[in-house]
């Protein structure tokens, strides 16, 4: 058996070693970049997606949304709520949320906004809201009269700045004024700014459990969500299972759940994108070698006719120029992973900015080893077909061309 | 040794059905060193392509060493062609990116004969025909007559039955081809191998043991 491929191993290594060495780099190097092209371009939109799900889950819904049932306003006894999903293993912590509705006012600008109280502590082991303060500091358990503000919701200096209407630059320390539908009306000192450079996440404002207390001007045994994260390796599915065994009567989400099928079907076309990438890629590799083997083959088809006239196999002849191509192939596969683990780091090191946050590569191994399996493979398709055409010519007319 | 009888090679090209021999028989015997001449269009190639199994005679058989070779397949008459007959073309056709040694020992890699007997063969073969010292050269690095040497070594390394050879000096000048000739008939006398040769020079001829001369694609020699 390793015999047979020993004399087109051995005439495709020399064909190689001895040949055209401008050529053999040429070839390396397009076929690294497609290989690069066929990784790098989807790794940048995985990493934008990715990115997005994290800052969703750590500031935004976390692991599971408890929310209230169909047609209810509000989650009531929530405190026999809390103490029941926080039993529940898999679960790390809960954090309820209360959201109330006001008009917030500074300087002559006004944003109707929802409200949200959480109790700090809690909420600091739910979400990660409290490490992206970007002015000020986050809030305390116990505080009253004070608010923080999402970047979009406090706004730029400079209006053009503003993705969505704002406060129009409010800073820490500033004083904003809350007109709750309740009536009441507060004014609250702005304690911090965050931004995690989620749309969602940044145009939230946030106070305490106590100061919504006052406003609403009772004890809280309501909330309008609970944010529940998992323990670390506890899957959301599992757990939020687990929660409705347990006798939790309301609407319970995994973040999936929660960002709903107009978000699975973006991805979904992100997916498509990232195939089209790598179709293309393939295209353009298997064409490259194609030509390559073809130039090759029609070079040197009156030597192949000699040799298939002295008697070498056809066999040997295709599987010499296939051998040529493979190895072209794997060396430009190792070529190009070596520029993606160069890319990679290096945007790793320095993100690229996009408007969502800074976005690293996300590579997935399995896709580096899938990927190299397709491009071998379109190489090998592109190398036979030329070679077998040639070798299959009657032996006088290859070698009166 | 080959018995060819009644070949007929019609080509059709076109509208055209060209002739290019028209029943020619012919019993070459172990050993001897033929000539086959003829003027251009004789069909002395085309008797040479269908001793030699690269084409299929429209008409007639053809015995070499007792195998009617009509009963071959492709296949087979590859692995013939490899383990019975060498051949030597107008052009060198050596694989430029293989040396000298390499370029004659692959026919024994193809054949997948033992390593160390094959070199030593390939070797000997190589003293023989004067390019004992240029082993590790490339064509590229060669004159024409001793690339057509190399192209010899190649065809006789292997001890075939018959060598054949079609206008082996045909690119080479006067004294290259002679060196050529000197070489193939030194090759016929003392080791004994039969060789069937095309050529067109008449000053050939005082090489060649017996001569097939063709005309129109008849034989028209004495032994026609």
């Amino acid at each position: 058996m390793l015999n047979r491929y020993r004399v087109p191993f051995f005439l495709a290594l020399r064909s190689l070693q001895r040949g055209n060495l401008g050529s053999l780099v040429l070839t390396v190097v397009i076929v690294g970049m497609v290989f690069t092209n066929m990784i790098f371009m989807p790794s940048i939109i995985t990493g934008a997606i990715v990115n997005y799900e994290q800052q969703t889950v750590d500031t935004y819904t976390s692991d599971i949304i408890i929310e209230p049932k169909e047609d209810f306003r509000y989650i009531e006894d929530l405190s026999g709520l809390l103490d029941k999903v926080n039993r529940v293993p898999g679960v790390k912590r809960a954090s309820p949320h209360y959201a109330a509705g006001a008009v917030l006012r500074h300087k002559g600008k006004a944003l109707s906004m929802a409200v949200e109280a959480v109790q700090p502590r809690d909420e600091m082991l739910v979400t990660t809201l409290s490490s992206y303060m970007e002015e000020g500091t986050y809030l305390g358990d116990g505080d009253t009269g004070e608010i923080i503000l999402g970047r979009y919701v406090a706004g730029f200096k400079d209006p053009s700045e503003d993705f969505l209407p704002s406060l129009g630059g409010v800073k820490v320390g500033d004083t904003v004024t809350a007109e709750y539908t309740n009536g009441v009306v507060r004014e609250y000192r702005v304690k911090g700014i965050f931004r995690t450079y989620s749309f969602n996440t940044d145009y939230l404002v946030f106070t305490t459990w106590d100061e919504m207390e006052v406003v609403e001007g009772r004890e809280l045994d309501q909330a309008t969500s609970v944010l529940v994260k998992t323990d670390p390796g506890a899957d959301e599915n599992d757990v939020k299972k687990t929660l409705l065994r347990y006798g939790v009567q309301e609407d319970v989400q995994t973040w999936l759940d929660f960002l709903g099928n107009a978000y699975r079907n973006a991805v979904e076309s992100y997916n498509i994108l990232n195939n089209i990438t790598v179709v293309v890629s393939l295209v353009i590799a298997a064409v490259v070698l194609f030509v390559v083997i073809m130039i090759k083959t029609l070079n040197s088809r009156r030597q192949i006719g000699i040799l298939l006239a002295i008697g070498i196999r056809k066999d040997i002849i295709i599987n010499s120029y296939l051998f040529q191509v493979l190895i072209l192939a794997i060396l430009g596969i190792i070529f190009g992973i070596l520029v993606v683990l160069g890319l990679t780091a290096y945007f790793t090191a320095f993100p690229i900015e996009f408007p969502e946050g800074n976005i690293s590569p996300y590579i997935v191994p399995a896709d580096i080893g899938i990927n190299a399996l397709y491009l071998f493979g379109a190489s090998a398709l592109a190398g036979y077909i030329p070679a077998w055409r040639i070798a299959n010519k009657e032996i006088l007319e290859s070698m009166r061309m | 040794m080959i018995i060819a009888r009644d070949l007929y090679r019609i080509y059709t090209m076109g509208q055209v059905k060209v002739h290019a021999l028209n029943g020619v028989s012919v019993e070459i015997r172990s050993g001897e060193f033929i000539g086959v001449v003829g003027p251009s269009g004789s069909g002395k190639s085309t008797l040479l392509h269908l001793l030699g199994l690269l084409d299929r005679p429209t008409s007639g058989e053809i015995e070499i060493d007792g195998i009617d070779t009509r009963t071959l397949s492709d296949e087979q008459r590859a692995d013939f062609r490899l383990r019975r007959l060498g051949y030597v073309f107008q052009e060198y056709a050596l694989v430029p990116e293989l040396t000298v040694f390499e370029n004659v020992i692959l026919p024994f890699m193809a054949r997948e004969e033992p390593p160390e007997r094959s070199r030593d063969q390939v070797m000997e073969i190589l003293e023989i025909i004067g390019l004992g010292q240029r082993t590790n050269h490339l064509q590229s690095e060669l004159s024409g007559g001793e690339q057509q040497r190399v192209a010899i070594a190649r065809a006789i390394a292997g001890r075939p039955s018959i060598l054949f050879a079609d206008e082996p000096c045909a690119n080479l000048d006067t004294e290259n081809s002679r060196v050529i000739l000197d070489l193939l008939a030194g090759i016929n006398k003392e080791m004994g191998q039969t060789i069937v040769m095309v050529s067109h020079e008449d000053w050939h001829r005082e090489y060649f043991e017996r001569i097939i001369q063709l005309r129109d694609g008849k034989r028209v020699d004495e032994g026609a």
